[in-house]
């Protein structure tokens, strides 16, 4: 997802007030409505991201700036030294900053490695581009995997 | 004062506004009825009505619209007076255009720039079928495909130099058309402030690298395809959505139109058009010979385009400036985009 989970619930509580139930002509639609506010209000203090999925994308991220630190060696990348893991009971915000500092880092990486292709020997760049392309890869198809299909035609319809 | 009244947006606060701006241009009272704000866009907001005055004792009665760009929009600060002038330029050409009639860059009428067209009838098909097949049967997708490029040919061979456009936009070369876009998205897509993409990094290496030159600088609509223009039985009635027009590369529109999320599964582009057809069809119209390799370029960028479209939306809801809730839907489909623009690149590289 890339919205904070707060702002999301908030929303769909201020759509819900604001939005919805003023057009609802349905008394129990109007009571189903108002039962949906409530329970986004007694969600919005008890949830929040599954972890999973950030764990494996860190574990993944320091995989690879690992791996381009090796094939960057003697070279002017920006890379630092490795990153600590994060600790088993990371909080998911917190493992969100840290998901999204390393992916700043791999397109730090990306970003030097177009600069400086000419100057770099070419097995260097293609064993950096295929460690890169492989991770995204990865990356894009977990976060398919918790992408259901949009419903476009529906919203556009509105039926 | 009622909540809705204070809404500056809101339909009883635009009516009274429109009331006294086209009494004024009218010289004699207006009323505004049948005023309807839809609900298509997440940019500019959009608004139906009829406008009914007198003159010399004869009721008039007109159908507009309304466009007004508001400051909390996703592409705010907003100027009208680039699509006014498209529009205008536009207007009896081989474009189909509603007529233009005011606008205003200044936020003093409406608290925002907004400008006022004709209303023309039909209605905009979309291109997502609820079975996910074909959204025209075969006869009118002929129809309208021929009309949909006949009207792409026409934007593309219009000769914009001398014409208040030229004044309007930056400068824009066959060389630094191309560049020119890509840092424009760039710039929308920082200004979102979301998190950092691996994949966007890339795209972004790759399209600096690959940067192409015009075969001519035209003006490009931006967003040509399904969804908008306008239909009527058969009849393409007007060409909508002149929001994203800017000069540049004419390979760019032809690149909008191919992308997978105007055909779903369909083998017709914009489900109007083969590929082949298109690029025959337009190269006999135009004279600009199409070269798909540009195309492919442009069908990167406009996909990168794409991309920062979904995450203008999704910052502008983070930043708590809308409640609609169409807008985090649209972030949420932000790794489909990214997944097929890392296969785009994979396929051209």
């Amino acid at each position: 997802m890339n919205n904070s989970l707060a702002r999301i619930l908030d929303g769909m509580i201020a759509t819900l007030r604001t939005e919805v139930i003023p057009r609802l002509d349905d008394e129990f639609a109007r009571g189903q409505a108002f039962g949906a506010v409530d329970l986004l209000n007694n969600l919005k203090p008890r949830i929040d991201w599954l972890v999973t999925p950030l764990f494996d994308e860190v574990r993944d991220q320091r995989a690879l700036l690992a791996r381009l630190a090796e094939v960057f060696r003697g070279t002017a990348a920006p890379l630092e030294a490795a990153f600590e893991e994060p600790g088993a009971g990371t909080p998911a915000h917190a493992l969100e900053q840290l998901r999204n500092e390393l992916d700043m880092k791999i397109c730090a990486s990306i970003d030097w490695l177009a600069r400086e292709r000419a100057a770099l020997p070419a097995a260097t760049v293609a064993a950096a581009e295929a460690a890169i392309k492989q991770h995204m890869q990865v990356q894009l198809k977990r976060e398919m995997s918790l992408t259901p299909k949009p419903l476009f035609a529906e919203i556009a319809r509105a039926e | 004062m009622s909540v809705a009244e204070q809404d500056p947006f809101g339909e009883e606060s635009v009516r009274r506004r429109l009331a006294a701006f086209l009494s004024a241009r009218h010289g004699s009272d207006t009323r505004i009825e049948k005023l309807k704000r839809f609900t298509v866009g997440f940019s500019w907001l959009t608004y139906g009505f009829e406008a009914c005055w007198s003159e010399r004792g004869v009721e008039q009665r007109r159908g507009l619209i309304l466009r007004i760009g508001p400051p909390n929009g996703i592409f705010a600060p907003y100027k009208a007076s680039l699509q006014f002038h498209a529009q205008q330029v536009l207007h009896g050409s081989g474009v189909p255009v509603p007529r233009v009639y005011w606008h205003s860059d200044a936020s003093d009428l409406f608290d925002a720039p907004f400008f006022i067209c004709e209303r023309v009838a039909g209605e905009a098909p979309i291109p997502w079928a609820p079975d996910g097949g074909e959204v025209f049967d075969d006869a009118t997708r002929e129809q309208l495909a021929e009309q949909f490029v006949g009207a792409l040919a026409a934007l593309h061979t219009f000769e914009w130099r001398g014409t208040p456009l030229e004044d309007i936009e930056r400068p824009v070369t066959a060389h630094n058309a191309a560049l020119s876009q890509i840092e424009f998205w760039e710039e929308v897509t920082s200004r979102s402030r979301l998190r950092p993409f691996p994949a966007v990094a890339w795209a972004l290496a790759w399209l600096r690298a690959n940067c192409p030159a015009a075969p001519r600088v035209s003006i490009v609509h931006g967003d040509y395809r399904i969804g908008n223009f306008l239909e009527q039985d058969g009849r393409i009635t007007a060409i909508l959505d002149w929001e994203l027009t800017h000069l540049g590369d004419p390979h760019e529109d032809i690149g909008f139109i191919g992308l997978r999320a105007w055909s779903g599964r369909s083998p017709y582009l914009c489900q109007l058009i083969r590929r082949e057809d298109l690029y025959a069809r337009y190269e006999a119209l135009t004279g600009i010979k199409v070269d798909p390799d540009i195309v492919r370029f442009y069908e990167v960028l406009n996909n990168f385009k794409l991309f920062a479209i979904h995450t203008a939306a999704a910052g502008c809801f983070e930043a708590g400036r809308f409640n609609d809730l169409r807008m985090p839907a649209m972030g949420a489909q932000i790794p489909r985009i990214l997944l097929q623009l890392e296969r785009m690149i994979e396929g051209v590289a």
